[in-house]
């Protein structure tokens, strides 16, 4: 099937690209080889290779914003493998800004890990597996093909698997991270089903001849989508594939910062944007994205609401901004999408990190309920949780306020009204609960030393609360600790762009937008009777109505005054569909995990034992016995063997004979 | 005074398998004068090495210009050139290993028989008359009996008898068949068959059964490949390698250049459908076979007729691509296959040939290097990444599935299902929890038998990356 | 074809070798001394033989009688080939008969 052979990209050589992507692959490769040897240096040993590959990817800006005769960015050939399987890299804007995100809040967040995991046991274990993330994350965002797109979307499971269950020693890390396992494997199944089919209709692998060939795809296209987004979905967490990203803030604070806020939950905003010209050829399928995103979004702020773990808020809130991500690009507002990654990617990383200075000071404590007050014993981790809350809440002048409000109007720019109302509403959630968990975090008195009871938690072994010997921080008091500015300079750090970086992206003057026009063919509009500053308006008012009933709960005199009963009120009367998280879980468990387990319990019993276990050994057992069957006409005897092929050649000629009637 | 019929051009087409052949009697020549002592061994080696490699260097030079020389009985370049290569390249690996292996006694004599062998399998890739097919087949299988008598060990006899008396037999069923032709056309060349599939054409069609049970004997594939378990355990280690890629590639050409020039017209796939099937019954048949043996020898050449019946499938519908399909994996599959061979070479011992399955216990730990050659050859035959075998495969499935031969495919899975388990055992045979018997003695350094190995390697690994690299250059055959 | 050449039918030919085909056949199945054998397939060797001669007639095309010559000659190098081998072998058992040669199965 030849065809022209389309490219996206100016093709060169770009060795800095090279380095980019290969750098961390080095890097776990020497921490998981030479660990012993590195010890305490694997964590900057780690930190600096991302530090450079962020340089890197920086200096490779001018390559990667390059458009020379339509081709956008900047494109390597690693070599053919065979018809239809061209291989490799290319950086183009859309890349770039996950490159920019994924190696720049990767090295703040590599750098925040040598002071949260000093002293763990496996800490070049660690850094091994953050720096392969990150090389497989990589590999996800500047493969030019479909299959690079898999193997990295395959290999950023694996090393998630391997952090979420990094302390192996919880049962509820390993569960956790095989659910997550679990999930992802059915959103990598429909993957695969896409892919194979875009394969067999267009016969090549790469971006540039799948987007030239998309009517090619003619009526697989809907399936395709939907199949390409069953993956997005469990990736990025969306309704109903969402159960595991709560489970999976069960690994170190860092990997759930780096993984499940910033980069790896995004991958599957990446996938719709990348494959806007498939999306933005099936109405049908944007509007099934769309609407999933939207939903996801209001879910995970309803779910929100209802969280005492902080780092359970922070997922949820990270599964309710995604899925404003999703509805974004679902709608075809691709540029507010993937705007609004860029900011929550500083944001919440920033939320996750300073969660994390807390759990870390409070020896991995995790319940809101049983902190309070910290505002005068940590003002560092106070200022950088209340300038990302700010940033969250879309307050104007802060970063979500313009990519939120670009997906919000998005949504009612591309006709879908339904969808705006639904993110406006979000909106106020969103400023309540994250209000609410910043009033509860900070300001009153500290509760740490007030009976688990009274508070109204009522298994506190099984809400969280660790022990006070933790697995994971074997400290010895001869090891020295990191000093306390390594963790909470990356904070500061991020501090910057997650209030400035919505400045970055908008604008007529940006540079991202002349960069996103050019990656993303502007889509139909219709005319709209709310002008953009009136939604704004509406948006800032929900905001503000969210922050004032949290404030009137939990941060105005008389709440504060008795926030322990208060507390211990709401934790009590908690509606039952909001602790058990809409039943979700439950759902998954009835409809696929009990039959299951039912039919496991029949095959196991009766069935396996003689059915399955009986077909494999007979299976087994009769190719043995064919073997030693063709082996036996090997008698030896040289007349035998004559006779053989005496019949195969009488074989042969009655063949022929009847052949003659052909 | 009768004028020369052939031109300069006829005899330049000979000039690769001349240079074979004459660096044959130069090596027994060369035997007579050498003193004794370790030039005994190098020096025919040498010569033998140095005639190869300019045999596939003047071979090359035909590469490109196609012509018919002697009126169409010997084809040169493009399709021929591919197969010489590939029969050069074999031979050249073979006395790699027969260096390394080969008797004292009789030394200089089988390494010109190996060499005569190989110009008769040169023949066969370029034959285009019934004749020169015959006279090929016959150079080739006429030096390899005696080379398979030619070792001490009294289970060599017994090889060259029985593949003498079964392979004369199935040249006489062949040379009927073509007799037969003979009377169909009026003519020994193969182009002459063209047209002649007709159904009424009673001489053609038995002359095709007969033909292509020679060839299928002489492919091994099921049930004419009763011979090739017996005959590649008991021939010496280097015929054995010799044999089980450069009779199947010379025969290999014949039946393409017979499938696709002579047999054509709207019955043509239907005359050719049971070398087809036979094919996938080997694929089945000699994977189940490797299940139960112990002998590597032996357990190569049942993989062998496994292999072979891939090689044959990815012809059926006569389409271009399966042709340079199959031409690829042939060279994969030279490759890997006397890589293995290589190894066990390497294994060897003066007393006893490394051949026996238990020599390969815990040789992960023993010798860590051919095992990971080994490992490497066992994924390749068995199809697996990152090999040649891999992409060899694919490309068979697809040509198989462009052809409407979903069934091929269907069995060519099912022969790899069944393969895995016979290669698997050896990896873990080779990295088990296993204590080696007996240490092995070490042979003296064995340079040529290593580069081979080096070589073998390489090709089994990089034909990976660039699959088409060899058969994007194989201009198209007419 | 032109029957005019043949006195005698071309059919009869064709039966004959076929014919003289099948007891060379049958020989290498059930004779037990290899040297019969090697004459069993001499004699399906030589029935081609009888094929090319008379198709070579039929055909008025010498390229028959070539390659009868040349599967003569190959037919010469191969029994003498046939005897060394059987000398190797039976140097060892000291008697003649293909079914004690079977140390090579399974």
């Amino acid at each position: 099937m030849p065809f022209a052979h389309h490219v996206m990209g100016v093709e060169g050589a770009y060795p800095l690209l090279y380095a980019v992507w290969l750098l961390p692959f080095a890097g776990a490769v020497a921490c998981w080889a030479f660990g012993p040897q590195l010890r305490r240096l694997a964590g900057p040993l780690a930190s600096a290779v991302i530090g450079a590959a962020f340089a890197g990817t920086l200096l490779m800006w001018g390559f990667a914003t390059q458009s020379v005769g339509g081709a956008l960015g900047a494109h390597v050939s690693l070599g053919a493998w065979t018809r239809g399987f061209d291989f490799g890299l290319l950086m183009d804007p859309l890349a770039l800004i996950w490159c920019i995100i994924i190696t720049g809040v990767g090295f703040l967040i590599h750098v925040y890990s040598i002071g949260y995991m000093d002293g763990d046991r496996a800490y070049a274990r660690f850094f091994a597996y953050m720096n392969f993330f990150v090389f497989a994350m990589l590999t996800l965002v500047l493969s030019d093909n479909v299959v690079g797109l898999l193997v990295g979307w395959g290999l950023v499971g694996l090393a998630s698997y391997l952090l979420i269950g990094f302390w192996f020693e919880r049962p509820s890390a390993v569960a956790a991270a095989r659910k997550a396992f679990v999930i992802n494997v059915v959103g990598d199944v429909g993957m695969m089903f896409a892919i194979f089919a875009i394969y067999a209709h267009v016969g090549s692998i790469g971006y540039g001849d799948i987007f030239a060939n998309v009517p090619a795809l003619g009526g697989a296209l809907f399936l395709i989508c939907v199949g390409l987004f069953i993956g997005a979905a469990a990736k990025s967490a969306q309704v109903p594939l969402h159960t595991w990203l709560p489970d999976a803030m069960e690994g170190p604070t860092p990997v759930s910062a780096l993984i499940h806020a910033a980069t790896m939950v995004t991958a599957g905003v990446y996938l719709v944007a990348r494959f806007w010209p498939l999306f933005s050829s099936s109405p049908d399928a944007q509007e099934l994205v769309a609407t999933i995103g939207g939903i996801t979004a209001l879910l995970g702020a309803i779910l929100g609401t209802a969280q005492w773990d902080i780092k359970r808020i922070l997922a949820y809130s990270t599964m309710s901004q995604i899925g404003y991500m999703i509805m974004g690009v679902g709608v075809g507002a691709y540029e507010g999408g993937v705007s609004h990654f860029f900011t929550h990617a500083f944001f919440k990383a920033q939320l996750f990190l300073g969660s994390g200075l807390i759990i870390h000071a409070l020896h991995n404590e995790q319940d809101i309920r049983r902190m309070g007050g910290l505002r005068a014993r940590m003002p560092f981790a106070f200022w950088a949780m209340t300038l990302g809350v700010l940033a969250i809440c879309g307050i104007p002048g802060f970063s979500a306020f313009f990519s939120k409000d670009a997906i919000i109007y998005g949504a009612l720019r591309h006709g879908h009204p339904w969808l705006f109302w639904t993110g406006i509403v979000t909106a106020g959630i969103t400023a309540y609960y994250m209000f609410r968990m910043l009033f509860v975090t900070f300001l009153g008195e500290y509760r740490g030393d007030v009976d688990p009871s009274d508070l109204g938690i009522r298994h506190p072994e099984l809400a969280g609360t660790p022990l006070p010997a933790a697995p994971s921080h074997g400290e010895s008091a001869e090891e020295p600790h990191a000093p306390a500015w390594i963790m909470e300079a990356p904070v500061a750090i991020l501090m910057v762009p997650s209030v400035f970086a919505g400045w970055l992206l908008f604008g007529e003057r940006s540079p991202w937008h002349a960069f996103f026009a050019q990656q993303f063919r502007p889509e139909a509009t219709v005319a709209t009777g709310i002008p953009e500053l009136a939604a704004s308006a509406i948006v800032l008012v929900m905001v503000l109505a969210g922050i004032g009933i949290a404030y009137y709960r939990y941060a105005s005199k008389p709440a504060l005054e008795n926030a322990t009963g208060r507390l211990q009120q709401e934790s009590v009367h908690m509606p039952a569909a909001l602790s058990a998280a809409f039943y979700f879980d439950t759902a998954l468990d009835i409809l696929f995990v009990k039959p299951a387990q039912g039919l496991g319990t029949v095959f196991g019993r009766w069935v396996d034992p003689k059915v399955i276990d009986g077909a494999v050994r007979e299976i087994v057992l009769s190719c043995r016995w064919l073997g030693h069957l063709f082996r036996s006409f090997e008698t030896g005897l040289v007349r035998a063997y004559a006779l053989i092929v005496v019949f195969g050649a009488a074989c042969f000629l009655a063949y022929y004979a009847f052949a003659r009637g052909l | 005074m009768i004028a020369n019929p052939y031109s300069g051009a006829d005899w330049n087409a000979v000039v690769p398998l001349s240079i074979v052949a004459v660096a044959a009697l130069v090596v027994l020549f060369a035997d007579l004068v050498t003193p004794k002592g370790l030039a005994k061994r190098w020096v025919p080696v040498a010569i033998s090495a140095i005639g190869l490699a300019g045999a596939a260097f003047t071979c090359g030079e035909g590469w490109g210009h196609s012509y018919a020389a002697f009126g169409g009985g010997f084809m040169v370049g493009g399709f021929a050139t591919v197969f010489q290569e590939i029969v050069i390249v074999a031979a050249l690996l073979s006395v790699a290993i027969y260096a390394h292996v080969g008797e004292d006694e009789n030394f200089s004599g089988g390494l010109a028989l190996l060499l005569w062998s190989t110009s008769g399998a040169m023949l066969m890739a370029g034959a285009g008359s019934l004749m020169t097919i015959f006279l090929g087949l016959e150079l080739l299988s006429l030096a390899l009996y005696c080379l398979c008598g030619l070792s001490p060990r009294a289970t060599a006899g017994e090889a060259a008898l029985k593949y003498l008396i079964l392979s004369s037999a199935a040249s006489g069923f062949m040379l009927y068949g073509m007799a037969l032709f003979f009377g169909a056309t009026g003519s020994v060349a193969l182009a002459a068959l063209a047209g002649q599939a007709v159904e009424s054409n009673a001489l053609f069609l038995c002359g095709t059964a007969l033909f292509l049970i020679g060839i299928a004997f002489k492919l091994s594939l099921v049930p004419f490949h009763v011979w090739v378990p017996d005959v590649f355990q008991g021939a010496p280690l280097p015929v054995t390698a010799f044999m089980s890629v450069v009779t199947k590639a010379a025969t290999l050409a014949v039946f393409a250049r017979f499938a696709y020039a002579a047999v054509t017209g709207p019955h043509a796939q239907a005359i050719l459908a049971p070398v087809y099937v036979i094919a996938g019954i080997s694929m089945i048949v000699g994977n189940l076979g490797a299940l139960a043996q112990t002998d590597m020898k032996r357990l190569l050449a049942y993989s062998g007729i496994a292999q072979v019946g891939y090689i044959v499938a990815a012809l059926a519908g006569s389409t271009a691509l399966g042709l340079r399909y199959a031409i690829f994996y042939l060279a994969a599959y030279t490759f890997m296959n006397i890589g293995a061979f290589l190894v066990v070479a390497l294994l060897s011992t003066s007393k006893e040939e490394g051949s026996a399955l238990a020599a390969y216990r815990g040789l992960g730990r023993t010798r860590p290097v051919l095992a990971a050659a080994m490992v490497l050859f066992l994924l390749a035959l068995a199809g697996l990444p990152p090999t040649a075998g891999f992409v060899g495969k694919i490309l068979i499935l697809s040509a198989n599935f462009d052809a409407g031969y979903a069934w091929l495919a269907g069995l060519l899975i099912a022969g790899t299902a069944i393969s895995l388990y016979v290669y698997f055992k050896i990896v873990g045979l080779m990295y088990g929890r296993h204590e080696r018997p007996h240490p092995t003695e070490v042979r003296p350094v064995a340079p040529l038998a290593w580069a081979g190995l080096v070589a073998c390697v390489l090709f089994t690994f990089v034909w990976t990356f660039d699959p088409l690299g060899p058969s994007n250059v194989l201009p198209l055959v007419k | 074809m032109n029957s005019a050449l043949l006195p005698v039918s071309l059919m009869s030919y064709v039966g004959l070798s076929a014919v003289i085909f099948f007891i060379g056949v049958g020989g290498v199945l059930l004779r037990r001394n290899p040297l019969i054998i090697l004459m069993s397939i001499e004699l399906m060797w030589n029935s081609a033989n009888l094929l090319f001669l008379a198709f070579a007639r039929v055909w008025l095309n010498n390229a028959g009688h070539i390659f009868a010559f040349l599967v003569i000659t190959v037919a010469a190098a191969e029994a003498a080939i046939g005897l060394a081998i059987v000398v190797v072998v039976f140097r060892r058992t000291h008697h003649v008969d293909v079914d004690d040669v079977r140390l090579l199965k399974g």
